[in-house]
């Protein structure tokens, strides 16, 4: 393959982590090799947008666009919880009071997550959150999971760049998000459905706000500003979305410093004698490569970045490397959440706008939520949760057949309203990510094991975003709620956190903050497995990428 | 699309076990019936959306099964095979199986094939007349105002 040699650092993962490094490092006259284990997405060709049968398709699935991922302990689910089911009006509520507790399943796409050149970013709804600084120190304030080593202080100029290079649209926030420069593109119009959000959250103490979104209002660099067509999430064929591959993968490539391989997945990394990552293997077009890797920068991910480190095991390190903390793998947060949909009279054009174009942050302190540690937000849903074309209505939200249907059918299109609640997760020892004792990969790589369990902690944080948004639609003039899911009864997770733990203490923790690991100097990790804390439902990728910038520049200076 | 794989044991070797090959005008017959024509737009059968389904039911097994076992049972319910019955009669059927036992043969067909058909159905331009939607989400969008 003729790669070994001339690179000065390798990146594994090409999503917001992997990006940002990148591109610093390379605008800085690096030459960088990224390994990306999925394939490149061509807009016109793989986004179903243009053809009439689009509403079928979802993101595409390409070969090598989903890892293969298991599950073990997910928890169990007591019936005293029933009214937290998944349900909607054509299947019905689940029968109340079953006997016994029974087990909590994976949702078919557990884990969601896109493999690729841009990574999940390729089919995020594209919020762009910074963190709350008050909710940097649950250990020292709430007695609960683990500090940040670092202070919003710390990554405010890096938020700054990011959202600059991105184009984010939005407003300013107080100080619990305070910006340094007043850079952003002018903040989205709310569609629909957000109007009506805002004005019943006005009436019951909920206040709403334009959301901040990686979606230019403005045209910026050669890409045109959004058209709102309600589909992001089935990915951007007209690059407004500030996805990282026409944004940081895109500036990083423009440099010439920038190589990347596609369908390359690490299945090992080696560690010298003297400490230091040495080089690693790839499987690429059926055969496996070694690479020379004078720097390794990790950003595959929370659950694939613990994988890696736990697969490299070896005689000397018998519990995987960087893991001298036996911190690798643990502290997994999955992504809390809940929506509830109804649909309101009056209401029209709610699949026109932007998705998740308005958010609450009222309870978003860790301190908000009565008799709980860690904050929430709720977000406009509707388009998001794909109520944006009449198959979803008729599958979800609309019953029956014949003329009637039909009838029934065109009256209600367009008038379909939703919330979506995130919440943060406190780490606990029983969800970890750990390697499948007996399954494997193609390559022999065992298969990363999720394990997840909720605690009473997270069941009281879902029942408050359950019972909020439930009277925030009622407000609203929504009669009859007919659909409703959250991940109580099944693991659902987009965002996953904490398994490659930042800290100051190598004893607690796998990375310093500035993202290097503990036990080995040339081995660096950027993506959200170094979170100490989820957040209280912000969006991770702009955070991750602000670090990302942070750590190449920790790099770059030392 | 949502596909039978995942059907109860007792009701899938019931599938497996059967040797029903789909009635297509009887199939097309139960699809108009879910899917009529109106003022706005054609039936589900007009727009080749019986095809459809078949085509992509060929490709699993069991769904051809069912389907063959579905439009045996709608052809058992009258006098005569389902497409010849009265229209009266023919969504009498299906309002009875809409509300039957979904782990029993006509519940789980009505209740897959409504789902498939839809899905179809609302694959074809021609049936979102009087909808507010284009088409297809790009390359127009739907920028504001969306009053």
């Amino acid at each position: 393959m003729g790669l070994e040699g001339g690179f000065d650092a390798v990146i594994v993962g090409a999503g917001p982590g992997g990006a940002a490094t990148a591109w610093r490092l390379c605008a800085n006259g690096l030459k960088v090799l990224m390994l990306e284990a999925g394939p490149r997405f061509d807009p016109n060709r793989d986004y179903p947008l243009t053809n009439p049968d689009w509403e079928r398709r979802g993101f595409p699935n390409l070969p090598g666009s989903r890892g293969e991922i298991s599950y073990g302990d997910l928890g169990e689910l007591s019936p005293e919880h029933d009214d937290l089911a998944s349900w909607n009006i054509l299947t019905g509520k689940p029968t109340r009071g079953a006997a016994g507790n029974r087990p909590r399943l994976s949702a078919p796409e557990g884990y969601g997550h896109v493999q690729g050149v841009g990574g999940t970013s390729l089919h995020f709804v594209g919020e762009a959150h910074r963190l709350n600084r008050r909710n940097m120190r649950l250990a020292t304030d709430f007695g609960a999971g683990a500090d940040w080593p670092i202070g919003y202080d710390d990554i405010e100029p890096h938020y700054s760049e990011c959202e600059a290079i991105i184009g984010v649209a939005g407003v300013s926030g107080d100080d619990r998000r305070w910006r340094s420069r007043d850079h952003l593109q002018p903040p989205h119009p709310l569609s629909p459905p957000s109007l009506r959000l805002k004005a019943a959250g006005a009436r019951i103490g909920m206040t709403w706000h334009p959301n901040d979104r990686a979606a230019l209002s403005r045209p910026l660099n050669d890409r045109p500003a959004c058209n709102y067509c309600g589909n992001c999430f089935r990915g951007c064929p007209i690059g407004d979305k500030g996805s990282c591959d026409v944004t940081f993968i895109r500036m990083a490539e423009a440099t010439g410093n920038l190589q990347i391989e596609t369908g390359a997945q690490v299945t090992r990394i080696d560690v010298a004698a003297t400490g230091r990552v040495e080089s690693l293997i790839y499987a690429q077009g059926g055969r496996m490569h070694r690479q020379q890797t004078p720097l390794l920068v990790l950003a595959a991910g929370a659950v694939q970045t613990p994988r890696l480190l736990l697969a490299s095991a070896s005689r000397e390190f018998p519990d995987g490397i960087a893991n001298g903390s036996r911190q690798v793998g643990r502290n997994f947060m999955e992504t809390l959440h809940w929506t509830s949909t109804g649909l309101l009279d009056g209401l029209r054009n709610s699949h026109m706008g932007l998705p998740a174009d308005a958010i609450s942050w009222t309870w978003n302190d860790a301190d908000a939520i009565p008799g709980a540690i860690g904050g929430c937000r709720f977000a406009s849903a509707t388009q998001e949760i794909g109520l944006v074309g009449p198959i979803a209505y008729a599958t979800r939200l609309i019953g029956g057949f014949g003329a009637a249907f039909k009838r029934d059918l065109r009256a209600a299109f367009g008038t379909a309203i939703s919330v979506g609640a995130i919440g943060e997760t406190i780490p606990d020892r029983r969800s970890f990510v750990d390697l499948h004792p007996e399954r494997v990969d193609t390559h022999g790589v065992a298969l990363p094991r999720i394990n997840s369990v909720l605690t009473d902690n997270s069941l009281k944080i879902l029942r408050f975003m359950a019972e909020k948004s439930r009277h925030l639609l009622r407000e609203a003039g929504v009669r009859e709620i007919r659909e409703e899911f959250g991940n109580w009864d099944q693991f659902s997770s987009p965002h996953v956190f904490g398994t490659c733990r930042m800290g100051r203490d190598s004893d607690v923790s796998v990375v310093a903050p500035n993202g290097r690991t503990h036990d080995i100097a040339n081995l660096y990790i950027a993506d959200a497995s170094t979170f100490p804390s989820s957040g209280g439902g912000e969006a991770p990728s702009l955070t991750i990428q602000a670090l990302a910038l942070r750590l190449a520049d920790a790099i770059l200076h030392g | 699309m949502l596909l039978p794989e995942a059907l109860p044991s007792a009701l899938s070797a019931q599938v497996i076990a059967a040797d029903a090959v789909p009635d297509t005008e009887t199939l097309a017959a139960f699809l108009d019936v879910l899917l009529p024509a109106d003022a706005q737009s054609p039936a589900a059968s007009q727009l080749g959306v019986t095809e459809e389904l078949l085509d992509i039911a060929s490709q699993s097994g069991l769904y051809l099964k069912l389907i063959g076992l579905g439009t045996q049972w709608l052809n058992s319910t009258g006098r005569g095979p389902f497409h010849g019955l009265p229209e009266v009669d023919r969504n009498r059927v299906v309002a009875w199986m809409s509300m039957s036992d979904l782990n029993q043969i006509p519940g789980r067909f009505y209740v897959l094939l409504r789902y498939s058909a839809i899905e179809l159905y609302f694959s074809h331009p021609e049936s979102i007349a009087g909808f507010a939607l284009n088409p297809a989400p790009q390359p127009a969008g739907y920028p504001p105002p969306w009053g």
